[in-house]
């Protein structure tokens, strides 16, 4: 068979033409075919890239350019993959040819002419040629843009930084991080001993021992919120021995000779208790304050300089709560009876019975009931709830029993709706024309505030203006 | 005598060969047409045939002019022709002739007196009338082209033709062409009915009685080198390739078959109980070399292929009961493979479409 004349040098113009035209069909053909083996490795390359990227920037943001670069040469690597694989699938020419002159409707008159055999056709115009084939655009377009759409997603959407999550994990409850500054402050002003030092430390260190993410649930932050009310509980507790003590260590060493040996002795017996309170609590105080254990015998100079340092330690105590923050002490220590006439037992009336005898200092204190400026009308926590309140505050939600005789200690105790309500005792203002009815006193609130002090803080803290 | 074997590949005809040749048989065509009025498609397939060195058969009712298309044939060509009317009592002798105890010189001895098949162009009108033994007789000769009797080789004059006939209706009595002998034949044309302007055509230009003049277009001679010169058509090894596709396509379960199952096509020849033989991909490419000429062209090309499917295969696929049932015919067949086979015989990546030309 003669061989094909158009490859020669020289050849006819008519040769040349469809040979360009049958070069520019197989250019298509194949690179519709890496094209299309190329499609899928792009789609690839964007789903990985995408994750790849959304790591970068939930991990390092850094990192993100070079995972850029990676998502180019990831692309790069599947194009010359898919060449390799089209490669085995590339037209020939005369594959090609064929698909040429059968569109055209040549009569195979190109692979004849190729062959040797017969003239090549004539030239077609632009406008008279059929072109076999056309390009399926939608889907490489589709999806390159399904790709790019992936990676811009994966570039603009919102990503938290993972540091910025693991500095919230590790975020202590506030409760317990009160209390550890507390605990802090207390260390440094040697407000306390070392030993309870520890032991909050150690309550502290057992409340956070739990996995992270359990931190924050509902009973870690009661077992929180019940350690902080404890300490304080506990601190206010040490604040008032100190002051019991510093009291009673100074009438006892201002007592006068003519005071009787009764006298004497139940101001030292006062000591003695407020002694042992301290040593028996829960926060005990600094290693000096601990020697009002060993007050008896000691003479007037000792028990004014062991006064003074029960009055230090209780003052290094408020300074350093005072620092930290957070805690209002309801304790006001009264002022010293140095400077009065000592009845010798003022500080039993502490308990709210004051004595014929107690000096006026004493009268002048603000024990429990009374009530102040920070503690509303007086009612003191974990009072007994009124028969009243109890008949008219759905019990069916706190479960108290009808009958009070049947009842345990703990359904009447603070189970009262919390909240503010009216006075029922306060003054109403005029009832009837000429006649007034005002059964309360001066000084009454118009309110009661049964809420705890935590409990206010927690309503001032979400009603906040 | 048989046909001599392939010993070297023909020379490719030239163009100005090709030219002259398809003038000539324009020509044919022509008188031919002025024979048989509206079947230009009919003739032209019939000298397709003719070219390609093959029988043709013909299905049509009756009256339809291929008694007439034989005779124009025969005349144009100038070569002779006979009619042979089978019926069921037709002896094979009857065709090819009998031994006849003669006396000559004083001796018997027995003479051939050949048969009508000893004829270019044979008419075999209704050949499904007669018994299956004269049948195979006559389709010995077709494939042989030579005649044996009492051990003696009588060679059928060439060209050699067989033009035969079958009535679709009627079918009480007859003996239905096997499959391998239908096989034999290059064509299976349908004589399609004439419509109503070819109906007044007639009417006005012709008459019971008066056979049509038809003037002599070529010689035996002529037909000779033209027959040798549809050998020298060149047959792309494409246009081949897309012969033995569309071959391979007409087989049960083409769709698993290298070739013809990677084409969109696959799944195509459901229904077919037994496909087309080689013998088919043979005919093919035969016609189209021929239609190839006719055109002046010197290749076959897929065109030609297309144009001469239908006749080629029709009668050499076999349906299954339950696609004839269904109305499925071979054409329908050749129809979907020739849609659904495309000549380039690769499939088309997914981001190209083949455009609707």
């Amino acid at each position: 068979m003669a061989q094909r004349s158009a490859e020669r040098p020289g050849q006819r113009p008519e040769a040349s033409h469809w040979e360009w035209l049958t070069a520019l069909l197989r250019a298509q053909l194949n690179c519709g075919w890496w094209l299309s083996t190329w499609l899928p490795g792009v789609l690839a390359v964007g789903i990985v890239g995408t994750f790849a990227l959304l790591w970068a920037r939930w991990q390092r943001a850094a990192v993100v350019p070079l995972v850029w670069w990676g998502i180019g040469a990831g692309l790069g690597l599947a194009a010359v993959v898919a060449w390799l694989q089209a490669r085995q699938r590339f037209e020939s020419r005369a594959s090609a040819r064929v698909l040429l002159e059968d569109a055209l409707g040549l009569h195979t008159r190109l692979t004849s002419a190729a062959a040797g055999v017969g003239p090549w056709p004539e030239p077609v115009s632009g406008d008279d040629r059929r072109w076999p084939v056309t390009w399926r655009w939608q889907r490489p377009v589709g999806m390159f843009a399904l790709v790019g759409v992936m990676l811009a997603a994966a570039t603009l959407v919102p990503v938290a930084s993972a540091r910025a999550v693991t500095r919230q994990v590790i975020e202590k409850p506030t409760d317990a991080a009160v209390v550890e500054r507390w605990n802090d402050a207390l260390r440094r002003e040697e407000a306390i001993d070392e030993r309870s030092a520890e032991a909050i430390e150690r309550q502290i260190a057992e409340l956070l021992e739990r996995p992270r993410d359990q931190w924050y649930e509902h009973a870690s932050l009661e077992a929180a919120s019940a350690l902080r009310e404890q300490t304080a509980a506990d601190l206010e507790a040490l604040a008032k021995n100190l002051a019991t003590a510093a009291d009673a260590a100074a009438k006892l060493a201002s007592i006068s000779q003519q005071a009787t040996a009764e006298q004497r002795a139940a101001a030292a017996a006062t000591l003695a208790a407020a002694a042992e309170r301290l040593a028996s609590g829960d926060i005990r105080p600094g290693a000096e304050a601990s020697a009002a254990g060993k007050a008896a015998g000691l003479s007037r100079e000792e028990l004014r300089k062991l006064a003074a340092t029960l009055r230090d330690n209780g003052q290094r105590l408020k300074n350093a709560l005072a620092q930290a923050g957070d805690i209002e002490l309801t304790f006001e220590e009264a002022p010293p009876c140095d400077g009065c006439e000592p009845c010798g037992v003022c500080a039993e009336c502490r308990g709210g019975r004051p004595c014929a005898h107690a000096c006026e200092a004493c009268r002048a204190g603000k024990g429990a009931g009374k009530g102040s400026v920070s503690r509303g009308p007086g009612a003191s926590e974990n009072r007994f709830a009124d028969r009243e309140r109890r008949a008219t505050a759905r019990p069916e939600q706190i479960g108290l029993p009808a009958d009070d005789a049947r009842a345990a200690p703990g359904e009447l105790l603070g189970v009262i709706d919390g909240g503010e309500a009216p006075e029922p005792e306060a003054y109403a203002g005029p009832q009837a024309g000429g006649a007034v009815e005002h059964r309360g006193s001066g000084g009454t609130a118009a309110q009661i505030d049964n809420l705890v002090p935590t409990e206010q803080e927690t309503v001032r803290r979400f009603f906040r203006p | 005598m048989t046909s001599s074997p392939i010993t070297a590949a023909p020379p490719p005809i030239t163009d100005a060969e090709a030219g002259q040749a398809a003038a000539t048989i324009a020509r044919l065509r022509r008188e031919l047409g002025s024979v048989l009025f509206g079947q230009e498609t009919l003739i032209e397939m019939v000298i397709i045939g003719l070219l390609a060195r093959g029988h043709i058969l013909l299905e049509g009712l009756p009256g339809l002019g291929k008694t007439e298309l034989v005779k124009g044939l025969s005349r144009a060509l100038d070569l002779s022709s006979k009619r042979v009317q089978f019926t069921p009592d037709l002896l094979p002798g009857d065709i090819t002739g009998n031994p006849v105890l003669e006396e000559a010189d004083g001796r018997r001895r027995f003479t051939f007196h050949q048969g009508p098949v000893f004829t270019h162009i044979l008419l075999a009108d209704e050949i499904n009338r007669a018994s299956p033994k004269t049948q195979a007789a006559l389709l010995e000769a077709m494939q042989e082209r030579s005649v044996t009797v009492m051990g003696q080789t009588h060679a059928l004059p060439r060209p050699f033709v067989v033009l035969a006939t079958q009535n679709p209706i009627e079918l009480e009595g007859t003996y239905p062409l096997p499959e391998a002998q239908l096989d034999r034949f290059l064509f299976k044309l349908d004589v399609p009915v004439s419509g109503v302007e070819t109906l007044e055509r007639i009417v006005l230009e012709r008459e019971i009685g008066i056979p049509p003049a038809v003037n002599r277009v070529l010689d035996a001679a002529t037909v000779e080198s033209l027959l040798d010169q549809v050998r020298r058509v060149y047959m792309p090894p494409t246009v081949a390739n897309y012969i033995a596709r569309i071959v391979a396509g007409t087989q049960p379960g083409a769709g698993t078959q290298p070739g013809a199952g990677t084409q969109p096509g696959a799944g195509t020849a459901a229904g077919v109980k037994f496909g087309a033989s080689p013998r088919a991909a043979l005919a093919l490419a035969a016609a189209a070399k021929a239609r190839g000429l006719c055109a002046g062209r010197v290749n076959a090309a897929y065109e030609d292929v297309r144009a001469v499917a239908a006749a080629v295969l029709r009668h050499r696929v076999v349906l299954d009961y339950g696609a004839r049932l269904e109305g499925f015919t071979p054409d329908r067949l050749v129809t979907r493979l020739l849609d659904e086979i495309p000549a380039h015989d690769k499939p088309l990546p997914t981001s190209l479409a083949a455009a609707k030309v």
